[in-house]
């Protein structure tokens, strides 16, 4: 499924990045991995998309990082989800709810 | 919330720009070394996991930009980026640039002064719902109005939220020295009228307009500061006027005058019974109530103007009334047209720049096809490079709006400086906020105006017609040299417009100058002389003083003649007389007649150079006692006696204005010579008719004093200052000038507008000539290879010059045409401000033709010399 993430919406990204990112603190490989990981492989996030998106998010005031170690005994730059952010993954995720509805109920329609 | 986060962001990426870069380095590097330690531990050799990491993750440096790109104020760096590029450009192209921004600056200064000139508020708070009301006599003219008529209106009018009254002053301030200062006594709620509040203590309170209890008086700020250095403590103090004690009870607010420097406001004691109409001394000016439109209040003041001449004939018949704004009555009518005048031939000179400066960047894309072409080759979409070029433009013109300022600058430093462009309550010429605003608005202009189609033309390439051809696409250049070539009409044919404009108000001007007066005006010095009534409350005593006077000034050395008379020209103020003619209208229940009555003293005529028609003058033995002799003047004659001779005829006049005699008495006074017309009210209209009466008959007060001699006036000046300090040295000299400013003061404001119109004009004519010099070089160079060829081909050279020449001559002939249509149009409004402009103005006529013709050729000469000398071997080389 190489070419969804070509395909990939801007708000599909934020929405897994968030999603993704957890109650918790991840980096850049981190999230990348853990975003394969809840797929099932389906989106493959490379770091030409990730990382302006959590630069962006990150300027939003969705997102705050830190530096710190990796498992690797490396420098990292963790990312947390702001109060800010939770709230916009609730939004987002209604949003995509409603979409999924909608589509689901405009495929499932009989055919004229 | 985001937009304030990604703004604080933008800030921090600008500011710790090394850091962020350092960091998003580290970042990505971490992600590659990570992906790398996974493979390592998944059993990859090191060297092999690290090659395959970096795989995965792409290009290192692609995925950096792709952060930037989207990062906060990226948009603004880029842009940063783009005028850095821009001002690259600018910098290879200096002559280019340098054009460019001279153009627009000179344009973008001459608006910013007209505009700071033009668009000045007036200081009080609504302005624009002030109105005088005037009386207005049966030729049309406008009075100041009677008591008895100012009572009417401000009682049964529905249109004033306050009607008040002024009467103007004059009196001597004791002091050392004594100084004759101007003032106003006014009505209760005067200085409401205007919204004002007092600068120190208060204004006038309701008893103090009572009479006997008026001793109070309201200093001007500007009089406080300089005559009582600004102290508070002049309150309750008392000042002396014409010897008359007044106590101080206010300061009026910095900058508040009326009619124009006025030191000092007395409480004008009006009673109600008040129904005098025929001494009309006092200037009226009211507020409009919300919601009144000026015409209605105009209307109403005409019908109720109406019902007072069907109550008094005597006095009022065929009289009306005019409503006017405050501004046009203190700046003069005709003066809103010169202003508007002003600001389309500003507007004019300004799109003429703009139009320049587009066919200079049109040109300039041409050139620029290539570097264009190898952008969009690589990938810059159209957009972005359109772009690239309006931020060139805006740059341009900032720095034009830069330099156009310090123009504006200069300019309004030396306009400030003029009394004529000076109005009361104007705010002064200064560069303000609205100014700066304005300049800002034209820089924007400018770019869109002078750069949006050369942007849109210029990156509108196709790259691959470009690569294809060596000299550029011969299609998009045939466009652009029609757009050019109608750019250049456009410019030709305003030139002409502004030229003509400027060239007929010039005439009008001109013919004004040199207008004949009627008298001399050469060798004449003037000064006037008040006496305060306290001293000189005694007929008698006046004229012993101006009898002494003059005899004193006769005998100084290098006198040849000296006068004095209550009024010099140009005024615009007539003592307005109302009198009968024995056997013509004798009865009081006729209308009376009202002619200008001036009371004179010494040689006036010969001093003016007045020839006497028919009759005597008045002499010495025209005294008290004798018969009563007056001189009038042609117009009079013409106007009163058109059959008849006036010589003897009788003039009957109620003088009960100058406290001779009982309100009912009637004097007879007997023409005894007629002398030539004088234009004393501008030059332009009319000669009003007049009565001459001597000094020593009738009551005089306040005197101009003239005097003719060959020696300097600086000289003389002195002689009778201490001549006058011999008879009373408390009296002050005022107004001293020589007749030829006094005649050219009124002029002074239309001076000033027709100079402005002539520097534009000019600038104009050398904007359209460098514009077609542009042109007409530019497509002769485009041209070379045909010229060559038909050199080649036994053209004869001067074919080639006649080929080029006759190019820039088409041009002209179009443009000339249009603008000759536009010009009669234009010469069609304007007769109404100016005097005797006619659009067939033989000088104007040749004049503006020829200058355009002479500038055209030079601006052609050049390049169709340079086609002409065309070396057909070099110039088909290239082909």
């Amino acid at each position: 499924m190489e070419q969804n993430q070509t395909n990939l919406l801007q708000g599909t990204l934020d929405l897994l990045i968030l999603k993704a990112i957890g109650e918790g603190e991840a980096h850049g490989l981190g999230i990348s991995r853990r975003i394969e990981q809840i797929t099932q492989g389906t989106f493959k996030v490379k770091p030409g998309s990730l990382f302006p998106a959590l630069h962006r998010m990150e300027e939003a005031g969705w997102l705050t990082s830190l530096w710190g170690e990796s498992e690797n005994r490396r420098r990292a730059k963790y990312y947390r989800r702001t109060k800010a952010g939770t709230r916009q993954l609730q939004a987002e995720r209604e949003q995509w709810s409603t979409i999924v509805g909608a589509m689901a109920n405009a495929l499932n329609a009989q055919e004229a | 919330m985001v937009i304030g986060s990604r703004l604080k962001a933008a800030v921090l990426n600008l500011l710790r720009k090394e850091r962020v870069e350092a960091e998003l380095d580290a970042e990505i590097h971490a992600y590659v070394q990570g992906v790398a330690d996974e493979l390592i531990a998944a059993g990859v050799e090191a060297g092999e996991a690290r090659r395959r990491a970096c795989a995965e993750a792409g290009c290192v440096e692609q995925v950096k930009q792709s952060v930037r790109d989207h990062r906060a104020g990226a948009a603004f760096e880029l842009l940063w980026r783009d005028g850095l590029y821009g001002m690259r450009q600018l910098r290879r192209n200096p002559a280019l640039a340098g054009t460019v921004i001279f153009t627009l600056a000179l344009a973008i200064g001459a608006n910013t002064t007209i505009f700071s000139v033009v668009w000045r508020p007036m200081r009080y708070e609504q302005a624009n719902r002030l109105r005088m009301v005037w009386e207005t006599r049966p030729d049309g003219s406008r009075s100041n109005v009677s008591a008895g008529t100012y009572h009417d209106w401000r009682d049964q009018n529905n249109v004033f939220e306050s009607l008040t009254a002024a009467r103007m002053e004059s009196a001597v301030l004791s002091g050392n020295p004594p100084t004759l200062v101007y003032g106003a006594s006014v009505t209760p709620k005067f200085f409401d009228t205007f919204r004002l509040q007092p600068g120190l203590g208060r204004f006038f309170s309701q008893d103090e307009f009572t009479p006997g209890k008026g001793a109070v008086a309201v200093l001007s700020y500007e009089l406080w500061k300089t005559r009582f250095a600004g102290d508070r403590a002049i309150l309750d103090k008392t000042v002396a006027l014409d010897g008359m004690a007044y106590r101080v009870i206010g300061v009026a607010p910095p900058d508040f005058e009326f009619m124009g420097h006025e030191d000092i406001w007395l409480p004008l004691a009006l009673s109600p019974g008040n129904t005098d109409r025929q001494e009309r001394n006092l200037l009226v000016v009211g507020r409009l109530k919300p919601g009144v439109e000026a015409a209605q209040a105009g209307e109403e003041m005409r019908v109720l103007a109406e019902r007072v001449a069907r109550q008094s004939p005597a006095t009022n018949k065929q009289w009306s009334a005019r409503v006017q704004d405050f501004f046009e009555s203190m700046a003069g009518p005709g003066v809103h047209l010169m202003f508007l005048l002003l600001l389309v031939t500003v507007s004019v000179v300004m799109c003429m720049a703009c139009a320049n400066v587009a066919n200079l960047l049109l040109a300039r894309g041409t050139t620029r096809q290539k570097e264009i072409a190898v952008r969009i080759a690589l990938g810059a979409r159209g957009w972005r490079i359109m772009r690239q070029l309006l931020l060139e433009t805006l740059l341009l013109s900032v720095m034009s709006g830069g330099l156009g300022l310090l123009l504006a600058f200069a300019a309004m430093r030396y306009l400030a400086t003029l009394p004529a462009l000076q109005a009361p309550g104007l705010a002064p010429i200064e560069i303000n906020c609205e100014v700066l605003v304005f300049v800002a608005l034209l820089c924007f202009a400018a770019t869109m105006l002078a750069g949006l189609v050369p942007a849109w033309q210029t990156s509108a390439v196709n790259p691959l017609e470009q690569f294809k051809t060596a000299g550029g696409s011969p299609m998009g250049d045939r466009k652009h040299s029609r757009l050019r070539r109608g750019l250049v009409v456009a410019n030709l044919a305003l030139s002409l417009v502004l030229m003509a404009t400027a060239g007929l108000s010039l005439r009008g001007l001109m013919r004004l100058a040199e207008a004949d007066p009627g008298f001399h005006s050469d060798g004449l010095l003037t000064a006037h002389l008040s006496l305060p009534s306290t001293r000189y409350g005694d007929p008698a005593r006046v004229q012993a003083f101006y009898s002494e006077l003059l005899t004193k000034v006769h005998a100084i050395p290098g006198v040849q003649n000296a006068a004095i008379s209550s009024e010099l020209p140009p005024s615009h103020f007539f003592a307005n007389q109302p009198f009968r003619i024995e056997g013509i209208n004798a009865d009081p229940s006729f209308a009376s007649f009202a002619a200008n009555y001036q009371v004179i003293g010494g040689s006036y005529f010969r001093v003016l150079g007045l020839p006497r028609l028919n009759g005597r003058e008045l002499s010495e033995d025209d005294r008290h006692g004798a018969a009563r002799a007056v001189v009038v003047n042609r117009a009079f004659a013409e106007r009163f006696f058109p059959a008849g001779d006036p010589l003897g005829r009788r003039l009957l006049i109620a003088e009960h204005l100058h406290g001779e005699g009982d309100p009912e008495s009637q004097a007879a006074l007997e023409i005894v010579g007629i002398v030539s017309d004088l234009k004393s009210s501008g030059l332009m209209e009319p000669a009003h008719p007049q009565i001459y009466a001597s000094y020593l008959q009738a009551p005089a007060s306040g005197e101009y004093l003239a005097v003719r001699s060959s020696l300097p006036e600086q000289q003389i000046l002195e002689s009778v200052r201490d001549a006058l300090r011999t008879i009373d040295p408390e009296l002050p000299l005022t107004e001293v000038s020589t007749m030829e400013e006094r005649l050219s003061r009124p002029m002074a404001g239309g001076r000033i507008v027709v100079s402005l119109l002539v520097i534009f004009a000019f600038v104009a004519l050398a904007m359209g000539s460098a514009g077609l010099y542009g042109v007409i070089s530019y497509s002769a160079s485009r041209r070379t290879a045909e010229f060559a060829m038909r050199i080649t081909l036994g053209a004869p050279r001067r074919e080639i010059f006649r080929l080029v020449a006759g190019g820039a001559l088409q041009l002209l002939l179009v443009g000339g045409g249009i603008g000759a249509v536009l010009a009669f149009g234009v010469s069609q409004v304007l007769r109404k401000a100016i005097f005797g402009v006619s659009f067939f103005d033989p000088v104007v006529l040749t004049a503006v033709p020829l200058a355009l013709l002479a500038v055209v050729l030079a601006a052609s000469y050049l390049p169709a010399r340079r086609a002409m000398k065309v070396d057909p071997v070099v110039a088909l080389r290239y082909e």
